[in-house]
């Protein structure tokens, strides 16, 4: 019950900026379905998936917010105050932001349905065949993954980098972008490293034009690639929910 | 003289600094149980660093900090209710919104008595923090604070921007509150001459260190004295 409650009070600290991004991507994908005819599909193809560059973006926003703002509206006295982990407080948060990053990408998957149906005829006619052949639930299934997993990262560095940042009092927006930059050129090595380490793991296969035979309609993604990044994502969490619990004061 | 009771909260050599400024210097404290304590002391003589450390919001550089008997962390911040000094509440919240979510984060949080005491106090439940005044603000703080059925009550500057007739409220219920059981108060307090009559044990602090320290009762007829003359000169 305290985690949801401060689940709901996150969520609701971000509901504006959430909507006002859910009601433009809106607005854009009804743009697009009345302007996409057979002689403009070709610009359409090219900018409907636009919304999916600018929500990394908006978690990369909230992952900074989340802390600057209870720091500079003092309510980092409330939540630390609570009798909740460091843990719970990230968590609370970042299932906020993920929550309306799902609003967000069901809204835009929904508005690409409808301009791609109405459009049928002629985005079939325009794609080469070996991409309208592909097997697209393994295709969208690995893209969610790997596009989730960037959307968590970024959202997890800049929320540590808006921590560390709280270690000084001066040059904060320095602090936070080396701090950025670092924490990213440690993750790559760390991420050989621990590849390395994983390296036993089986890998995963998809063969995504259905013929097993064919290596090139094969994707596969490394076992020890795959651990190393969700446990990346573990650490830049368990990182920060110790620095908030445990080292930074107010 | 009362009898020294056992301590509800104790410091040992407590050292904290900022930079260059020294905020507390070795600072030895026993916050005696069931009394209501005040902590007096100029601007910058460490009250609040005090409090902080004691409600684990910072950290000090040296020294030792217990709190109803243990260090302070998350599962004793459920044993004692803090009450900063600053304006530390979420501004788009409306005071039904925040008495149901202090509900759920505390088990000691008494909804019925913070919707009695927000209606003492002159405030609506359907306002928003936003909308409330300076003062306002400030009671519906204490509220919050002590409609927590806790060991221990913990304000900082509780009756600053408060009007009289609130302050004598406040002070009447923290009077009640831990009259009625086993509670205790640190209160740190500017406002001497209008809250000494309520104080057990007074702790005078400046410049970080522990000036004065006693039983209200003991200090005024050792110095023949009102506290609030007695900290003009000891502040002096």
């Amino acid at each position: 019950m305290a985690l949801l409650s401060l689940w709901k009070k996150e969520l609701r600290e971000i509901s504006f900026s959430g909507l006002t991004l859910l009601l433009l991507s809106a607005a854009f994908y009804i743009f697009l379905y009345y302007q996409a005819r057979p002689g403009t599909i070709q610009i359409i193809l090219g900018v409907i998936y636009l919304p999916f560059f600018i929500y990394p973006l908006f978690l990369l926003f909230q992952g900074y917010r989340t802390f600057s703002r209870e720091w500079r509206e003092r309510t980092i006295f409330l939540l630390k105050s609570l009798p909740r982990s460091g843990y719970e407080i990230i968590l609370a948060k970042f299932l906020a932001a993920a929550v309306v990053l799902i609003v967000l990408m069901a809204t835009s998957s929904t508005g690409i349905y409808f301009v791609i149906s109405r459009n049928f005829t002629a985005v079939n006619q325009i794609l080469p065949p070996e991409i309208t052949a592909l097997n697209w639930e393994a295709v969208l299934g690995w893209g969610l993954v790997i596009y989730f997993w960037l959307c968590g990262f970024v959202y997890f560095t800049a929320q540590l980098s808006s921590l560390t940042s709280r270690f000084f009092n001066r040059f904060r927006w320095l602090v936070t972008l080396l701090v950025f930059y670092l924490v990213n050129y440690l993750t790559i090595r760390l991420a050989g490293y621990l590849g390395l380490l994983f390296d036993w793991l089986p890998n995963v296969r998809h063969y995504v034009i259905g013929q097993a035979e064919e290596a090139a309609g094969l994707i596969e993604v490394n076992g020890g690639g795959l651990a190393a990044a969700v446990l990346i994502l573990l650490i830049l969490f368990i990182i920060s929910s110790l620095l908030l619990e445990r080292t930074l004061e107010v | 003289m009362k009898e020294t009771r056992e301590a509800v909260a104790e410091t040992s050599n407590l050292s904290k600094k900022y930079g260059l400024t020294v905020a507390l210097d070795g600072v030895d404290i026993k916050f005696p149980q069931g009394e209501l304590t005040a902590l007096i002391g100029p601007n910058g003589s460490g009250k609040t660093t005090l409090l902080k450390i004691l409600a684990g919001l910072t950290y000090p550089d040296q020294g030792r900090v217990r709190i109803i008997d243990r260090a302070p962390d998350r599962i004793n911040k459920e044993k004692f209710a803090f009450l900063p000094e600053n304006d530390y509440l979420y501004s788009w919240m409306k005071l039904e919104y925040l008495i149901e979510f202090f509900a759920r984060q505390y088990t000691s949080f008494d909804r019925s008595k913070a919707y009695q005491m927000t209606k003492d106090m002159n405030l609506k439940p359907e306002q928003k923090i936003s909308d409330l005044s300076k003062g306002m603000r400030a009671r519906f703080k204490l509220v919050l604070s002590l409609s927590r059925n806790v060991q221990l009550y913990i304000l900082d500057e509780p009756l600053a921007g408060i009007d009289p007739q609130s302050r004598s409220y406040i002070l009447e219920n923290l009077n009640l509150e831990f009259a009625r059981g086993e509670s205790s108060v640190i209160l740190s307090t500017h406002e001497v001459l209008e809250s000494e009559k309520f104080f057990d044990y007074v702790i005078m602090l400046g410049d970080g260190k522990v000036q004065l320290e006693g039983y209200a009762d003991a200090l005024r007829r050792e110095y023949d004295l009102s506290l609030q003359e007695l900290t003009r000169e000891v502040f002096a």
